[in-house]
């Protein structure tokens, strides 16, 4: 009779660890291929000859991480400035223009040490402003607004963004698949010939995404705090749009040598996807893109952040309803426990029946929502494992603080349930399928994988490393890492009213 | 010679092409070749025998299956005095559990299985969406027929979803891009406009369970439900699968009229609503617009690509790029299918330079209206249309999307169809008869979201300023009550102890006790005699019993359990529901230290009689107010929020011809109203203290 139960139960583990598996991955990686230019420039290619279309993704190994003070949020600064042409696009007179835009250059640095000095002059600063604004006028003579953008769309091209984070930045655009060559044509140019025109005004409007995303949400002054508590000497120290000082900082020189160090083709990857052939794209590779340089992998950030001496805390009284972030540092995305962190999440937050959303939001109704994620603000270096959550009415930060403390208590004294572990790994399966049929988000998925863990292939063979992992690897993963010394604690507090 | 002459036309013809084209730079020396035809994949039709109707997208490439569905219904039908019943119906629908399984079953079903079901209402609309592996689809339209045909309206889940939507009340003013939305939607469609009402605490209190039901049924029937569906499967397949599932739900579905908007007007120009803490304005300018016609939809597509939508548009040109005034600006003449849209433009900046970007929007709007687009920018616009055609069909899920929305809506198909060949043909002269049409500035209101103190220069230049008051509105059964103070604090408690001592004192030591009334109710007009009988035995156990048309009602608390029993049937009364009704009893305040605040508001004149107010609360905001009379100290009048057959608000008790027993005054008469209407009078027949109760009543069996 026992006999009987334990097979069966077995048995609808195995059925469970199979589902899905009609699903060969290899299919999916059979669409990919892969080539390395002589300037070290690599292609990825992902072929989906469905429908007439392409995307482009350029994944820049740069972001904020590789900042250092005084030019915090240049990688940000720089990717809006990559929109701005190059000295074919955008411009009715390349030489004249680039003349003006010299001169400005060298006064604005002068102003810059006015300004910077402990004794400015002030008139002479204004008298310098003056002739600023007189060449910043003159330049924008030359500029043929928004060319990289309007030939885009004039040919058809959608979805042109980019994205900056803590460890890279993305390009992306998509045009109909008659239009390589344009994207080939416009990606080399922006990258191996910019000009980063229009510099001054672009300041103003970086400026005004920091207030709005940072300054006037209360969410957005969380995560800056968060990320200025919890590292001491580590890259990620810093939001990725820096602080108002340094964008106000940042030159133009600035800009073009951190462009010439980073945006090699060493550091960049190209992903492209949808209706392109191979020997298409490696032809216009080679015509297109090896004039950027090769120049050097950069190496990785030096500075390595100290274990946590104690518990770092933080509230913030503002006028807003509260908020809850509590994060613990973990390893970077090399690291064999950063996975493990993945399959935790699943089985904590992950999910309506998922431990943490059950226990808060469903049953004691403390929270409105709970959530978590490994790696955050990135996963190139050691990261956060974080735990954020918003108290419904009538309940308090606190007492979702101790919830979640009572929760990696309790992961650390008792095992996760088999079934708890086996759901969380086949919803994952399930998601990583579902996940493919956009291609693009398997592209980018690839690219960071291939750029972080040195193999685009990762991204679909995680799922086996995930199968390995046991009930005892989590116990263990939250007896290292969920300890009072390895935390933070960030909370938002509703500011009182003086009352008169 | 004649050679010569040829080149010379040559190169006159290249030198006037590229001056067409403009720059003659590399990009114009690209030659692309033709695009490859899109092939368009069949869209299947097919119709349950109950009515559903089904439109198919096979596509076996991958092993998922994204089903969807639409239904008439949604926000607008939300009634006035219960916005946010469409939303609270949707999410009860997915959550409250459904056919035999609890809610919690149910995501636990659809968590193991790699599941997704939601259940969406949007302003005019209601749709589920159902995505998942086809080794489970069986299994996930199992559990969706039970959502659909089934859905339990679990009560606590009820409760849990209405304290869920006012957290996110409570919430709606930390974010400044929603508080524009929101205000700028009330100023264009007016405050009360079923296409702007936002959720207030009292509307929520309004809804019953009753209310989600008639909601539902009014609108999920099979007759009434589109569904999409793509992925590895085929029509008979489809077909089969809904008719098990959901073969055997039937009934009318209700047609509710569908509201229509209302006129507004102001007294101002500018609404402002302060929020002091930001140094970036929120703006938005703009009027009402119209609803979708199709036969001005390409010219207006066109217009809003020139002026207002993406990074060429003149108004990023203007304010992004030049003046360096924001990060985004976008907005422009955005119709809706069954009620007017919206014309307006939207923007951010720093406070101090408010005021020009809302006149740089203007003069862009003065300008397209003034003057005609150039052949260039007509151009651009048209060729971004047609090249990027082909991404409508990037996706199975966006062709049948498309397809669906228009059936649903009732759209003219083949007009749709010719859109693209309408935009060929769109002409400057069209813009700009658009521009003149649908633009009307002096009409248009702006709306700004900031720091009023903080913003250079005055706003009075453009136009009227008038405040938008964006305070949360307290729930009325709250009252707004001063802060307290420990003064008010101390006060209170005093003259509540000295009023306690003087006219309750038996209840310090009291043991038990036995209080029988006459009732007399109305409801729903109709009045009912009752009469009632309670016996206590303190501090925890209590037996009523209540006798209405010779139905007997029976009420036991014993400890912290609790039980109803009526007409044969037994109901267990919650723990929390026990400790509330003990609330601002004068025994529990005898004898629970702390637990009260008792706040003095003031003295009040009734009925030639003065009255010390005290305003009584605990942590879990609990309340109610007593009325001591000065002179007698007395207790004559109580509030708080009660529900009585049916009527939910603040009701008001007044006592009067007290008697007092060992201690203790009593009321012989008390009646109870809520607002004007009186909807009990209580007589009182008999009360005894400490007499000898027979214990075995307060008995609960399971």
């Amino acid at each position: 009779m026992k006999r009987i139960l334990i097979t069966f139960l077995l048995l609808t583990v195995s059925v469970m660890f199979l589902a899905g598996s009609d699903f060969n991955f290899d299919n999916v990686k059979k669409r990919v291929s892969e080539f390395t230019l002589p300037n070290g420039l690599k292609f990825i290619l992902l072929e989906d000859h469905s429908v007439p279309i392409a995307s482009f993704v350029t994944y820049a190994n740069v972001g904020g991480s590789d900042e250092r003070i005084g030019i915090y949020g240049i990688s940000h600064f720089l990717e809006h400035l990559a929109f701005k042409g190059t000295s074919e696009v955008g411009t009715k007179d390349p030489k004249k223009e680039q003349k003006i835009l010299d001169k400005m250059d060298k006064l604005f640095s002068r102003i810059v040490m006015e300004k910077d000095k402990s004794d400015t002059d002030k008139d002479l600063l204004k008298k310098m402003e003056k002739e600023f604004e007189t060449l910043r006028i003159k330049a924008a003579e030359y500029v043929v607004a928004n060319e990289f953008d309007s030939i885009l769309k004039r040919h058809g091209g959608v979805g042109l963004n980019a994205g900056t984070g803590a460890d890279a930045t993305r390009y992306f655009f998509s045009l109909p698949s008659n239009k390589i060559e344009l994207w080939a044509y416009l990606e080399s140019g922006r990258f191996s010939d910019p000009v980063f025109r229009e510099f001054y005004k672009e300041r103003e409007v970086i400026k005004e995404e920091r207030r709005m995303r940072t300054e006037n949400q209360p969410v957005g002054k969380m995560i800056e705090e968060l990320l200025s508590l919890a590292f001491k000497d580590h890259p990620y120290r810093v939001n990725v749009i820096g602080p108002m000082s340094n964008i106000n900082h940042i030159t133009r020189q600035d800009v073009k040598n951190y462009f010439r160090k980073y945006y090699t083709a060493k550091n960049l990857v190209i992903g492209v996807t949808g209706d392109v052939y191979p020997e298409q794209l490696k032809k216009l590779a080679k015509k297109y893109f090896m004039k950027i340089p090769a120049g050097e992998k950069i190496p990785r950030g030096f500075s390595v952040e100290p274990e946590q001496l104690g518990e770092k805390r933080m509230t913030i009284y503002e006028d807003s309803q509260p908020w809850f972030i509590t994060g613990y540092h973990i390893p970077s995305e090399l690291h064999k426990d950063f996975v493990k962190f993945n399959v935790l999440d699943y089985i904590i937050t992950n999910g309506r029946s998922s431990r943490l959303f059950k226990k808060m939001v469903t049953k004691d109704k403390s929270a409105l929502f709970v959530g978590s994620m490994a790696g955050f603000p990135g996963s190139k270096y050691p990261s956060l494992y974080i735990f954020f959550s918003l108290p419904n009415m009538k309940h308090t930060t606190d007492e979702l603080e101790k919830i979640i403390f009572d929760e990696t208590e309790k992961l650390k004294k008792e095992l996760v349930t088999e079934e708890e572990l086996s759901s969380a790994k086949y919803r994952m399966k399930v998601a990583l399928i579902k996940s493919m049929k956009s291609n693009r988000g398997l592209l980018m998925n690839m690219l960071s994988s291939e750029v972080i863990t040195g193999s685009w292939e990762r991204s679909f063979d995680y799922i086996e490393e995930i199968d390995k992992v046991t009930r005892e690897d989590l116990q263990e993963l939250a007896k290292k890492y969920f300890t009072l010394n390895n935390r933070v604690v960030v909370k938002i507090e509703k500011k009182k009213e003086v009352k008169k | 010679m004649k050679r010569v002459g040829i080149s010379l036309i040559i190169f006159l013809i290249l030198i006037n092409f590229c001056m067409v084209e403009g720059k003659g730079k590399k990009i114009d020396k690209l030659k692309f070749p033709e695009l490859r035809k899109i092939e368009k994949p069949e869209i299947e039709r097919t119709i349950t025998k109950n009515g559903i109707k089904i439109r198919l997208i096979r596509d076996d490439k991958f092993p998922v299956i994204n089903f969807s569905a639409l239904f008439r219904g949604g926000d607008v039908y939300s009634p006035g005095t219960k916005v946010g019943l469409a939303p609270l119906t949707a999410q009860l629908m997915r959550i409250g559990g459904a056919g035999s399984f609890s809610g919690e079953e149910i995501d636990l079903k659809l968590d193991s299985g790699g599941i997704s079901i939601s259940v969406v209402s949007g302003m005019d609309y209601f749709s589920v969406n159902l995505t998942s592996l086809k080794e489970n689809f069986d299994e996930a339209i199992s559990i969706l027929a039970d959502i659909l045909m089934n859905p339990a309206f679990n009560k606590d889940k009820f409760k849990e979803i209405k304290g869920q939507m006012s957290s996110t009340i409570s919430r709606r003013n930390d974010d400044p891009s929603s508080i524009l939305r929101r205000e700028f939607d009330k100023l264009i469609y007016g405050k009360n406009s079923p296409f702007s009402a936002s959720m207030e605490y009292d509307y929520l209190d309004n809804i019953e369970i009753s209310d989600v039901k008639a909601f539902y049924n009014a609108f999920f029937k099979p007759s009434r439900m589109l569904a999409g569906v793509t992925g590895p499967i085929s029509k008979e397949k489809i077909k089969s699968v809904l008719e098990k599932y959901l073969g055997k739900w039937s009934g009318k579905p209700v047609s509710p009229r569908y509201p229509t908007v209302g006129k507004t007007k102001y007294s101002f120009k500018i609404g402002f609503a302060e929020k002091s803490n930001m140094n970036q304005s929120q703006i938005s300018i703009g009027h009402l617009g119209v609803k979708e016609n199709i036969d001005e939809k390409a010219k207006i597509l066109i217009f809003n690509s020139i002026f207002s939508q993406g990074f060429n548009s003149r108004l990023m040109q203007r304010l992004r790029v030049k003046m360096g005034l924001t990060y985004g600006v976008g907005g422009g003449i955005i119709s809706q299918y069954l009620y007017p849209g919206k014309v307006y433009f939207s923007t951010f900046t720093k406070s101090e330079s408010t005021i020009d970007a809302v006149k740089a929007i203007f003069d862009e709007i003065d300008k397209i209206r003034k003057e005609k687009v150039t052949a260039q920018e007509l151009e651009d616009a048209k060729d971004y249309f047609l090249n990027s055609y082909v991404f409508k069909f990037s996706s199975p899920e966006k062709i049948l999307n498309t397809y669906l929305v228009r059936e649903f809506f009732g759209l003219d198909a083949a007009k749709y169809d010719k859109l693209i060949d309408d935009i060929k043909k769109v002409t400057a002269d069209d813009v700009y008869k658009v521009a003149n049409k649908y633009l009307e500035p002096e009409k248009m209101m702006v709306l700004i979201v900031g720091s009023k103190k903080k913003i250079k220069g005055k706003l009075s230049d453009i136009g009227k300023v008038g405040d938008i008051d964006i305070a949360i509105k307290p729930p009325k059964m709250k009252e707004v009550i001063p802060e307290a103070t420990p003064e008010s604090l101390q006060k209170g408690k005093k003259i509540v102890f000295a009023s306690l001592k003087k006219n309750y004192s038996g209840y310090r030591n009291i043991k038990s006790s036995k209080r029988s009334s006459d009732m007399n109710l109305v409801v729903q007009g109709r009045a009912l005699s009752l009469s009632t009988e309670t016996t206590m035995v303190y501090p925890d156990k209590v037996y009523n019993e209540t006798n209405v048309m010779g139905m007997k009602i029976i009420r036991v608390v014993n400890g912290n359990k609790g039980i109803l029993q009526q007409m044969g049937q037994k109901k267990i009364i919650a723990k929390e529901e026990i400790e509330k009704n003990k609330f601002g009893d004068i025994y529990d305040i005898f004898h629970s230290k702390g637990k009260y605040n008792f706040q003095f508001l003031g003295e009040k004149k009734i009925d030639n009689k003065m009255f010390d107010l005290i305003y009584v609360s605990d942590k879990n905001s609990n309340w109610t107010k007593f009325y001591i009379n000065k002179k007698s100290g007395l207790i004559e009048i109580k509030e708080k929020i009660e529900n009585i057959a049916g009527r939910k608000g603040i009701a008001k008790m007044i006592s009067s011809d007290f008697k007092v027993f060992n201690g203790i005054a009593v009321p012989g008469k008390t009646k109870v109203f809520i607002k004007s209407d009186k909807l009990m009078d209580i007589t009182l027949k008999d009360f005894k203290v400490n007499l000898k109760v027979d214990r075995s009543i307060f008995k609960i069996d399971k």
